[in-house]
């Protein structure tokens, strides 16, 4: 199994900060505020996937295309809900929140993996198409589960982003990018190309 | 005068945000949804919008090639892509479409650009 280099490593790393920069901005527009926020980490490696939290909401959407990728947007069940509150309103009860989670959750997903991922295809020059976006509850182990059974998940990229709402951080926001060897090599081609 | 105005997005917070943005400013206006590009070509078959929203991403069809078929039969409709798929491609598509491609989310901001693009500002 081929894996980055670290000059590779550290091209790709610049690619995903300015998609995850256009992730936030997304993110930012959604809430209605802008915040300040920071990437902890780019890792290409799931054993060093540290899930703190019991529960997460997850997103998922798949992009095919030069490369074929699974992406999965991790937020903590609390984040989830207090992104909820901010968005819909304080008006809003639990029972109401529950009710909407799925359908807010996914746009919400949508707009921060669609920006992520096309600053990603505009960089390497190429399309990628992609499918709806699904939201899901899962547990710590479920969320890890759902990692290995997925057939893309040979390597597994991760960007952590510290997102904040109203002046409170919003820890152990994850993108996790899993994908084939197939696709791991082509990015490695393109950047390999963007390089000369 | 009062327009009439097909938002098309399977996500059903997007077709109420949009809708709810287009109301406040053009409280006159005749409100369609449509959850998908095919329901969407169905729906101008029976009754013909002045404009036209188009998500990318729906189940089915794509919105690109929704918003092709309905121009190639109905080039007056004025259509906006909305979506959150940015890429330079569907840009360029759109533009290839003679339309413009407005990026989610849906916001005042976002929904204006759209008003502008449909009454030609």
């Amino acid at each position: 199994m081929e894996t980055f280099s670290k000059r590779h490593f550290e091209k790709l790393a610049k690619i995903i900060n300015r998609g995850t920069g256009r992730a936030v901005q997304g993110f930012h527009d959604v809430i209605g505020e802008s915040q300040p926020y920071w990437l902890d980490k780019v890792l290409i490696d799931a054993k060093s996937l540290q899930l703190d939290a019991e529960n997460y909401g997850v997103i998922e959407q798949e992009f095919t295309g030069r490369l074929n990728a699974k992406v999965l947007l991790l937020f903590t069940a609390e984040n989830v809900q207090r992104i909820l509150q901010k968005v819909l309103g304080d008006e809003m009860d639990a029972q109401g929140l529950n009710d909407v989670e799925s359908e807010a959750m996914c746009e919400l997903g949508n707009i921060m993996v669609n920006a992520c991922l096309s600053a990603i295809a505009d960089d390497l020059h190429i399309l990628l198409e992609s499918t709806v976006t699904h939201y899901q509850q899962y547990s710590n182990d479920g969320v890890v589960a759902l990692i290995m059974q997925d057939s893309h998940a040979e390597h597994v990229l991760v960007t952590q982003v510290n997102l904040m709402i109203s002046g409170v951080s919003l820890h152990g926001c994850k993108l996790l990018m899993l994908m084939n060897t197939d696709s791991n090599q082509e990015i490695m081609e393109k950047i390999e190309l963007l390089a000369t | 005068m009062s327009k009439k105005l097909l938002i098309v997005d399977d996500s059903k917070m997007s077709r109420i945000f949009i809708g709810q943005h287009v109301k406040a400013a053009h409280p006159d206006w005749v409100i369609q949804e449509a959850g998908s590009g095919e329901e969407a070509i169905s729906l101008i078959e029976n009754e013909l919008p002045d404009f036209c929203t188009m998500d990318i991403n729906m189940p089915g069809m794509l919105g690109t090639e929704a918003a092709k078929q309905i121009l190639a039969v109905h080039p007056d409709i004025r259509l906006v892509i909305f979506s959150a798929n940015v890429q330079e491609s569907y840009q360029n598509e759109a533009h290839e479409l003679g339309t413009i491609l407005v990026a989610k989310p849906v916001t005042q901001a976002s929904v204006a650009l759209a008003l502008d693009y449909f009454l030609g500002a």
